[in-house]
Order: structure tokens, then C-alpha cells, then sequence
């Protein structure tokens, strides 16, 4: 079987936010504006997360890229009232928009935060909208939205290696923000294939998890830092 | 296959209005594949339409003399490069925020006319099966084993 | 009716023009008249192309579907970037398809800098350029331009000469003067060394803010990283001596927050620590005192003049002393002080004395294809931006009468302490190659659009930052937008519609024309060259994105080459009323402004501050206990130069007596993102140069804070509420109540 996953080491990280933007652009994140972002709706499928520890002169800085975790035990999908979010065969949560009817339900039970919801249609300026990816859906008002595992990349690897009558390789899918991070901290690749890049990487005793004991079995696995 | 027939074609929307009156069967008979026109559909997501240069290839001797083909020969030639606008046929509504691809079902041998029904008859490319009705999908990814997940199609 | 009638009656209707405009966009096929790609309908391409939204010059792959550009990648073969690209290099897509992008040259219509304009045909706009041209005495022009060290630099060298006017100035983001020239007193470089971080076991970073945008954010990011985790055996150690929590400081294993100014005091204390142990080779030794014949001070006398503790002093300078490969780099805010050669210097002079010179984690010579060398003149002295600015203002030189300004906006970056702004409009003739209302553009009598990169022909070599040459080739990978070119291309048109004299010195059909007869010309000293000829050869660089040199060719720069200033006190501009040190920088959000009239910049929180939508003022919680100022609240900052209103970010880990200010803010227009939204800190900033050059002393002024009332901030984060900031390990988040009011910014 295939399991999605995403390995992102802290210690490569610089924070400099090169996945955020990259994730808007692939997956046709709108931007909500000054007085929507105020009121917290602005839309990061991607995120950095910064963390202060210490009081100045000693203050640490930690930069966390934070996503949608793709939870295998996700607390989102059992209480969405109409199955528009659940686990996929390959082990992404998946969202279906055309499902969706906004009860926000998934959102709030999301301990991540990840989720977003559209209160507004989607307007692109004119002509800002001919760079629309044409792979993925502009989400309509009223529903919700999160980080897909860049799903429309994943089935067009498999499409590729279906014509050619192969596998998909391990690192011949790269996450929009995989494939744009200057640090190539973060990785992504089949967790059940115990070969590839992301096993190993899992493997290793650096390895954690965001908010490990809500026993939530995430997706994404965190490479600590060595600082 | 009874499973095609799914509504009568009276019920489903009337072919759009195009630039031309294109005859399918016109172009069958000739003995043409559909994927020469339709370039792209055992390896793509769309089914394409030739550029204007590529009808005007065969059109300068063949049928040349016919009202449609000369109207569309007037445009190739004095059109200052304008595009021919086409509308599609078969059309999932964007709401549904399906990403159809094609190479996927040609590889799997469905036959283009289980979803475009038999084109090669028409003189005019017309619905003859919903293709906006997810139930219809979903019966022949049944019948296929193919994937019923619902991220495969809408994401 | 029926069907078929239908059909046939709109089948009439159409038959004028066979276009029919109904449906919606989803449900149309558009047939070209001839294929216009490679690619089918639907299908998408990959093109190679170089990114220019700094002067990094990434190698990009760019996605497109249907002739629409959609998505930037990195060209993994590229040595600058190796596959990776920026916030800013995104957003490139957002200038290529923005909105109140100008597609048309444009003529100022009402007053100058009213904002009023009128199209003008294309070919008219440069029958006026050449009229201006003719208009004025030679000597009364003034050419302001960007790419100093390419090929589109070379080419306004040349215009300037053939016309006989003074040399073009040219204006850097950022601006690195002062690191060339302390990389040449200390390293004998002609141009910016090459520091091989990624294989570097201990990096002391002096002031330079690497990961931040300006020089090579995505080169050196790679680098950093690779340094830490590329190695199994061991991870590399850095230390970021800066008065700022920059990005580059964020990510330090030690953050030394020196006092501002004193940056080479610290390197010549650790120089000095280092040269006691006795570790260092004599040959060392006596290259190192050329450069710095004088007795470093000590590290106590250091501890107490940076204000960091000399334990650290120490332990940093043994860090660096006992590693096998330590490596130190310098710039950014400690080269913008009066004293910012002798600090640089002194920061680069310590590599003389680890053994640095050409060694694997150590500095390299620059390297470059040298394809400007037959294009400018032979002596290719610039006029000083500092030089040119006092033109302006007519208190020196010739007075200026035709300014022509290309593809910069020295209006906005410049310091407002030069007065560019108000001598902009003394300028009889103003002519502006941009393709946005900015600061500069507004000014202007005419306004030439370009092309973004990805509509032309692109040919741009990286400086220094890879250690080998890297050209980035490319063909135009979309389809114009407008009329817009490559201010090469504006340049060469301009050059043939002028007189004999001139026109007879721009022969090249295009730049293209010209970049294509240059590497022809050098064939045999392109890398990788034996035995192609030079269209083949250009066809395969084409092909990957560009010419690459070779790492093999790296080469060891000569060592010092003189004495350095002896370190005076770095001055500043303002007194005792002035109480905070203003730190200007780039943040990810707009670079040097070039972002902000992209939503999805403007809407990309600051990794640090968190802000989103507009600008802000970094205060520490002592200074703003102090001064009654709450985060979010608005702010006045004044200098002696100007006076600013923005929002305070409180901040527990900013310096106490230092403040700082994201550069590329407070538009009057430049569209509808940027306009009116934040301030601009080079509002505030003075006159001051740096001793020894000319360059701005940015970081040099001082300012004062009075809260002007409770304001609205849009952040992405939490607010600092005082008190020691919860320690988070890695691997374990906030409490859920805590980390929605950090996500949702809802007591913002």
C-alpha cells in the first residue's frame, strides 16, 4: 500500500516562507485582503510558525512549517455531518469542496488549526486570474479548504507512470512546497515504502510529531533541530 | 452498456451553437480517427482540437467548394489571427470541482463512445449520455474496479 | 424551435467573424489559427527562464498551460539556486499578470508627479526619448540604471560614453560597495568574494544578513542548510553578530546582538584573541598585519564597547579558532556605519589569518564569463549614486536636465537625507523604464514599460554568490503583455535613432543579437565549450537555462592589499533627543519593495513580526514599557531627516535602544497593493556615507518614538504580552486555546 507522507527537518528550516507563497500559487489560494486578514481569515494551507524561548540576550528563534497533518486518526473527519473530509486508500485527508456545507464543524475540531474556511468567493484582479492552476479547483464561498499533499501532482506522477507502465518513483513527487524550499528541509514520498527517502527519514531519532499525545497519527513527521 | 442509456437524449441540453457546422460523420466516413483531431487524449487530461492550420491542410483541396468549409477557410486566411471559439459539448460544471482526465479511461479501454455516444453518426456533436451525473461514473468505476475514492476526481 | 434550426441560425449570425462569444470560459475550446506551443491544448510545458526580482538571478522553470505562465520552479541545475526559489521569485506571476501593471508607454499629463498619464504609441515614446536626448548638452544628462555588473550594465556604460555624458550611476539592492571594497583591501578581490559556507564547519557571520532576502537569499539558504545537515559526520555551527534579530540571526546557533557600529571592534578583538593562542601560521600572521599593522583591542575592551559579555567574545573566537574549517563573513548593517569598511574588513580579514584563502569551506576568488568586457568601455567608472544625487540637488557638477532612470526607483530607495525627491522635479526631463507607478515612475514626463522576464529574452550572470560563473540564458517563455521590453532592448532602439556618432556604436539587431555574438566571440573561454560551435553551443545552454562554469576553476584570492581604516566610533545622525538606533532591512514580505504590489507578499506574514498587509516598527518590551507604546499601537518615528507614521511590533528579542524597519513600504501609487499602505523607512534615513566610499550609512540614524494612539495591526501571530515567552520544544505544540489566538490573530 501507498501512505502519503511529508518529512520536515526543523534544523534546515530557515523560515523564510518560501513554501507559504509557493502553496498559494499552486493550489489557487485566494488572498483575503487587509480587513479579512485582520479578522483572521486569511487562508495559509502552509504556515510558518515562530517561536521566541528566553528573554533578550538570550532569545532562541524556532521557524515550524506547519500543514495539515494528514492525521491518520484525524479528529476532523468523524464530525463532519455529511463525509465531505475523510482518509483516503493512500492515507491523505481528503477534502471534497463540492460536499462541503460549511458547518465549519472539521475546523473546529482540528487541533493543528490547518483548516480554512472561504467566507467569501474567490476574486482574482484581473487578468491575476490567468495564472490559475488549471489542476486544481477554485474553492466557491462557503467552504472549507486545507493542505491536500498537493494531490493533483501526486495523480499526475501516477498517470505519468501508469503510461509508462512503472511505478512512481520515490522523489518523483515533490509537494509545490517541497519543491520550491531553498533549505530542502522538507521531503515527500511513500511512508510504507521502506525505502524511500521519508521512511528513512522517519526512521531516524530525530523524529517527532506535532502534538504526539492527542495520539492523532500524523502524516508529517518533524526532524528536530540541533540547537 | 444498458447502463449508456441512462436518460433519454430528449432530456439532456441541446448541442451548442458553433462557429461551423462541423459534421462528425462527414469526417468518420473519410476514414479519419478521431485522435488525429482529438490529439493528446491517450496521454492527457483534455482531448484537444487541432490548430485552425491543420483543418486548412486538408481543406484547401478537399470539400473546398463547400459553404462551410469556404466560411471556414475566409476566416483562416482573413482573420487576423483571431481564434475560432468552439463550445464544448460535454461539460461538468465547475461546481462540481471535478478534474476529468481522459488518458486514464482511454487506457482502460473505454471506448470514446460510451461517454460521447456514437459520434461517427452525428452530424452534429450532441450529449447523448450525462455526463454531469456522478451516479453514471460511479456505476461503471464499480463495474471497472476502478477507484471510487472522491478525492480521484474532485480536489 | 428546433434544434437544427438553431444550429443553422446561429451558424448565420456567426458567419462575420466564426467567433461566437458565448458560454463561459470553461465550457469554450479557443483553436489558434496555428499552434502556438509545443504543447497540446491543456497540456502543460516547462520552460527554463531566470528569474530578475533581485540581482540573485535564479535559474527558474516556469509552468505553461495554454500560453498563461503558471507556476515558478527552480531549475535544479542552475548553481545559484540548485532548484530552490524565493517568496519573492513566486510572486514573479503576480507582476506578470498584475493589474495595474503599465502595458503601454505613457506621457505625464497634468503636473509632474500628479499622477495624471496618457498613452503614447510605442515608436513616439522613443522618438521622444531621442528628442530629449538631442535637446540637452551631454553633460546634463544623468543615466541611472540597475545590473551593474551584466551585460544591461555594460551596454548604459557604453550609451553614456557614445554620447559623451557622465557615466551611468547605478543603484544596488542591496547596495554592496562597501563589502567590494573591504573584500578588496582584505582579500585582493576585484569583486565580491565567494564564501563556501556549505562545507564550513563554524560560520561567523558579522553583520550579514545571508538568509534574508538582498544578496543570494536562496543560494546561501541551501548553503546554511547543507552546512548544518548535509554532512552525516558532524553539523556545522553558526553565529550571527548583528544588533538585529534578522532571519539570518533567528537561525544562529549563537546570536551575538553587538551594539550597533561596533561590528569590527568584536572581529579585531577575536583576531586578536585568535593570533595570542599562537596557532597561527607566521606567513598568516604577517599577511593579516598588512592589512591591520595596529594592536587589536582586547576582548574585554571589546565585551565592554559591543555590549556583549567577553566570555562570549571568547568562546565564539575559540569556537572559530579550534574548528577545522571556520569561515567568516561580513556586511549588511555593519558595513552601513561610518565605520563600516574598517568593520567589514576586519570581519573578512579573519580569514587571512584561519587559513581561509581558496580552501574547501573557505573563500574563493569571484568568477565570471566576462562578457561585458568588449561591450563597455575600457574604463568602466561609474558615477557614485552619492555623486549623482548631489548633481540632483546642484551642488556639484553639472546641473542635470534629462534624467534617465531604468529599471530602479532611487526615489524610494534612496535615502531620504539625499534629497532626491525634492530634486527630482527641478529636473527638466524625466524618463522612467519601469513598469509600475513607483515612486520614481510618478516623477516622470515618460514612462517606457518592460517586459518581466518572462516575456523576453533574458540573459543575466549572477554575481558572485555561486563560486562558479553562472549565466542564466533563456527565450521569452510567454507571450508579451504589452508593449514592454528589455531595458536593453529600449536602450538599443533609443541608440539607432540617434545620430551617426552614436548609432554606429550599437550594431546588435536586439539584445538577444548581442548576448548571442558575445558568447560566440568568447567561445573558447566558455566553459564546456571544446569542439561546439557557437550556435550549438548556445542552443544546449539555452536548453538547461544557462552557461555554468565549473567548480574546478575555483581559484584562491590574493590576500590583503593594504592597510584598512583603523576603527573610529561609528558616527550617527541625531542627538541625544534621539534616543533610538534605527536599523533599516529587507524582509521576505517585500524584498526591497519590489513585492509589495503582490497580494500574495502583501498577505505572507513576516517571520518574525508575523505582520501582514503593511509596515511596522520593531521595539523591545523595555523601550516600549518606557514610552507608554502597546503592540499594535501607531507610532511616530522621527529623525533630523523625517518623520514616519506606522504600527509597533513589540518584540522581546530586539536589542533595548535599537529599532528596526522593513524596507519597500509607503507607496504613493505603485497599484492598488501597495498604495498608501505603511511607511517608508528611507524617509527617516540621513545623509551619512560611509568613511572611505561613497555609499549610504543606512543603519546610522537616529530616530525618536512618541505613540500616536491605539491602532489596528493585521498579524498572522500571537502578540507579546511581556514576560518570558513560553518555551515550545520542537515536536510539541501550544495548548490549543493558545495556538488559535496565535493562528487567528483574534485579539488583533
Amino acid at each position: 500500500m501507498t501512505r502519503w507522507g511529508m518529512a520536515i527537518d526543523t534544523d534546515r528550516c530557515t523560515g523564510c516562507g518560501a513554501c507559504a507563497v509557493a502553496c498559494h500559487a499552486e493550489n489557487n489560494i485566494q488572498t483575503v485582503g487587509e480587513v479579512e486578514a485582520a479578522r483572521g481569515r486569511a487562508m495559509h494551507w502552509m504556515r510558518i510558525e515562530r517561536y521566541y524561548e528566553g528573554v533578550f540576550p538570550d532569545v532562541k528563534v524556532r521557524f515550524q512549517p506547519v500543514l495539515c497533518q494528514q492525521c491518520g486518526h484525524a479528529p476532523c473527519e468523524p464530525v463532519c455531518p455529511v463525509y465531505a473530509t475523510y482518509r483516503t486508500p493512500e492515507g491523505l485527508n481528503a477534502m471534497v469542496y463540492a460536499r462541503c456545507i460549511g458547518t465549519r464543524y472539521c475546523a473546529n475540531n482540528c487541533p493543528y488549526t490547518t483548516r480554512y474556511f472561504n467566507w467569501f468567493a474567490p476574486e482574482f484582479d484581473a487578468p491575476l486570474e490567468r495564472q490559475l492552476n488549471p489542476s486544481v479547483s477554485v474553492r466557491p464561498a462557503g467552504v472549507m479548504e486545507k493542505c491536500t499533499f498537493c494531490v493533483q501532482r501526486i495523480q499526475d506522477a501516477q498517470e505519468v507512470a501508469a503510461q509508462e507502465e512503472r511505478e512512481v518513483r520515490d522523489g518523483e513527487i515533490k509537494t509545490a512546497c517541497s519543491q520550491s524550499c531553498p533549505a530542502q528541509a522538507i521531503t515527500f514520498g511513500d511512508l510504507d515504502d521502506p525505502e524511500s527517502l521519508v521512511a528513512l527519514l522517519a526512521r531516524t531519532e530525530r523524529t517527532t510529531h506535532l502534538l504526539e499525545d492527542l495520539s492523532t497519527e500524523p502524516s508529517v513527521i518533524y526532524l528536530r533541530g540541533g540547537r | 452498456m444498458a447502463l449508456v442509456m441512462v436518460g433519454c437524449s430528449d432530456e439532456l441540453p441541446p448541442p451548442p451553437p458553433q462557429p461551423i457546422a462541423f459534421s462528425h460523420s462527414v469526417h468518420i466516413e473519410n476514414e479519419i480517427e478521431c485522435t488525429r483531431c482529438h490529439e493528446g487524449v491517450e496521454t492527457q487530461a483534455q482531448a484537444g482540437l487541432p490548430a485552425m492550420a491543420a483543418c486548412a491542410s486538408c481543406h484547401r483541396r478537399q470539400a473546398a467548394d463547400h459553404p462551410e468549409v469556404v466560411k471556414f477557410m475566409e476566416q483562416y486566411a482573413n482573420g487576423n489571427g483571431e481564434p475560432m471559439v468552439w463550445r464544448k459539448v460535454h461539460v461538468i460544471p465547475t461546481s462540481a470541482m471535478v478534474h476529468f482526465k481522459h488518458s486514464p479511461h482511454v487506457r482502460a479501454g473505454v471506448d470514446c463512445a460510451t461517454c460521447h455516444g456514437d459520434v461517427g453518426s452525428m452530424t452534429v456533436a450532441q450529449q447523448v449520455v450525462d455526463v454531469a451525473n456522478m451516479g453514471w461514473c460511479l456505476d461503471c468505476h464499480r463495474e471497472q474496479d476502478a477507484s471510487i475514492d472522491c478525492m480521484t476526481c474532485h480536489h | 424551435m428546433r434544434r437544427r434550426d438553431f444550429v443553422k441560425a446561429t451558424s448565420v449570425a456567426a458567419g462575420a467573424t466564426l467567433l461566437e462569444g458565448c458560454g463561459s470560459p470553461e465550457e469554450q475550446f479557443i483553436v489558434q489559427r496555428v499552434r502556438q506551443t509545443p504543447e497540446l491544448p491543456g497540456e502543460s510545458g516547462w520552460r527554463f527562464s531566470v528569474c530578475r526580482q533581485c540581482a540573485a538571478g535564479c535559474g527558474i522553470v516556469v509552468r505553461v498551460v495554454d500560453g498563461d505562465a503558471k507556476k515558478i520552479e527552480g531549475n535544479q541545475a542552475h548553481p545559484v539556486n540548485k532548484g530552490g526559489v524565493c517568496a519573492l521569485g513566486h510572486s514573479l506571476l503576480q507582476e506578470l499578470y498584475n493589474p495595474d501593471r503599465i502595458l503601454q508607454a505613457q506621457r505625464s499629463s497634468g503636473n509632474r508627479g500628479s499622477g495624471a498619464f496618457e498613452a503614447v504609441a510605442w515608436d513616439d515614446a522613443i522618438a521622444q526619448v531621442v528628442s530629449a536626448i538631442g535637446a540637452v548638452p551631454a553633460d546634463r544628462i544623468a543615466i541611472v540604471a540597475s545590473d551593474r555588473s551584466g551585460l544591461t550594465g555594460a551596454l548604459w556604460r557604453r550609451f553614456a560614453a557614445a554620447l559623451g555624458a557622465p557615466a551611468p550611476a547605478f543603484l544596488e539592492a542591496p547596495e554592496l560597495e562597501v563589502e567590494r571594497r573591504a573584500a578588496q583591501l582584505a582579500l585582493g578581490t576585484t569583486d565580491l568574494p565567494y564564501f563556501d559556507i556549505a562545507n564550513a564547519d563554524c560560520v561567523l557571520s558579522i553583520g550579514a544578513p545571508i538568509l534574508d532576502p538582498g544578496r543570494s537569499q536562496v543560494h546561501f539558504t541551501r548553503a546554511f542548510a547543507d552546512m548544518r545537515r548535509a554532512r552525516p559526520t558532524r553539523r556545522g555551527r553558526f553565529i550571527q553578530a548583528e544588533a538585529r534579530m534578522s532571519l539570518t540571526a533567528a537561525n544562529a546557533d549563537v546570536w551575538l546582538p553587538v551594539r550597533p557600529g561596533t561590528e569590527g571592534v568584536l572581529a579585531r578583538a577575536i583576531a586578536g584573541h585568535i593570533l595570542a593562542s599562537g596557532s597561527v601560521p607566521a606567513d598568516a600572521a604577517r599577511r593579516y598585519r598588512v592589512l591591520f599593522p595596529g594592536d587589536a583591542p582586547s576582548t574585554a575592551d571589546a565585551a565592554t564597547q559591543c555590549d556583549v559579555p567577553e566570555e562570549r567574545i571568547v568562546a565564539v573566537a575559540e569556537e572559530l579558532r579550534t574548528a577545522e574549517r571556520g569561515l567568516v563573513i561580513g556586511g549588511g548593517s555593519a558595513a552601513a556605519h561610518s565605520n563600516g569598511l574598517a568593520n567589514v574588513a576586519a570581519a573578512l580579514g579573519l580569514n587571512v589569518l584561519l587559513g581561509n584563502l581558496g580552501r574547501v569551506g573557505g573563500v574563493f576568488a569571484p568568477a565570471s564569463l566576462g562578457l561585458t568586457r568588449t561591450v563597455e568601455p575600457s574604463n568602466p567608472a561609474d558615477s557614485p549614486i552619492a555623486e549623482l544625487a548631489a548633481r540632483l540637488r546642484g551642488e556639484s557638477g553639472e546641473p542635470v536636465e534629462l534624467l534617465i532612470v531604468a529599471d530602479a526607483d532611487p526615489v524610494h530607495a534612496l535615502p531620504a537625507g539625499w534629497g532626491i525627491r525634492e530634486a527630482i522635479g527641478r529636473v527638466q526631463t524625466v524618463i522612467v523604464l519601469s513598469s509600475f507607478r513607483d515612486d520614481t515612475a510618478l516623477q516622470a514626463n515618460l514612462i517606457l514599460p518592460l517586459a518581466t522576464e518572462l516575456e523576453r529574452f533574458e540573459a543575466y550572470e549572477s554575481p558572485t554568490s555561486a563560486g562558479v560563473a553562472a549565466l542564466g540564458l533563456a527565450e521569452a517563455v510567454v507571450e508579451p503583455m504589452g508593449d514592454g521590453q528589455h531595458p536593453a532592448d529600449i536602450l538599443l532602439a533609443v541608440a539607432r535613432a540617434l545620430p551617426e556618432s552614436v548609432a554606429s556604436r550599437f550594431t546588435w539587431a536586439s539584445y538577444e543579437a548581442l548576448v548571442r555574438a558575445r558568447v560566440g566571440e568568447d567561445l573558447a573561454r566558455m566553459p564546456g565549450s571544446a569542439g561546439a560551435t557557437a550556435s550549438a553551443y548556445l542552443s544546449a545552454a539555452i536548453d538547461r537555462g544557462g552557461i555554468f562554469g565549473d567548480a574546478a576553476a575555483m581559484s584562491a584570492p590574493s590576500g590583503p592589499t593594504g592597510a584598512a581604516p583603523e576603527l573610529p566610533g561609528a558616527l550617527s545622525e541625531g542627538g541625544p533627543e534621539y534616543a533610538f538606533g534605527l536599523l533599516p532591512f529587507a524582509s521576505v514580505k517585500n524584498g526591497d519593495g519590489r513585492g509589495a504590489n503582490r497580494p500574495w507578499l502583501q498577505e505572507h506574514p513576516d517571520p518574525l513580526s508575523t505582520v501582514m498587509w503593511g509596515s511596522w516598527v520593531e521595539l523591545s518590551p523595555a523601550d516600549a514599557a518606557e514610552l507608554g507604546i502597546h503592540d499594535g499601537d501607531r507610532v511616530r518615528v522621527e529623525s533630523q531627516t523625517g518623520s514616519v507614521e506606522t504600527h509597533a511590533v513589540i518584540d522581546p528579542a530586539v536589542r533595548p535602544g535599537v529599532v528596526s524597519m522593513p524596507l519597500g513600504h509607503g507607496y504613493a501609487d505603485n497599484g492598488r497593493y501597495a498604495q498608501g499602505r505603511g511607511a517608508n523607512v528611507m524617509a527617516l534615513v540621513g545623509a551619512g556615507r560611509v568613511d572611505g566610499t561613497t555609499a549610504s550609512a543606512w543603519a546610522a540614524t537616529r530616530v525618536r518614538i512618541t505613540r500616536v494612539g491605539e491602532g489596528t495591526m493585521v498579524r498572522f501571530g500571537r502578540r507579546y504580552e511581556g514576560g518570558e515567552p513560553e518555551l515550545i520544544p520542537v515536536g510539541w505544540a501550544p495548548q490549543q486555546t493558545s495556538q488559535l489566538v496565535q493562528i487567528r490573530g483574534a485579539r488583533v
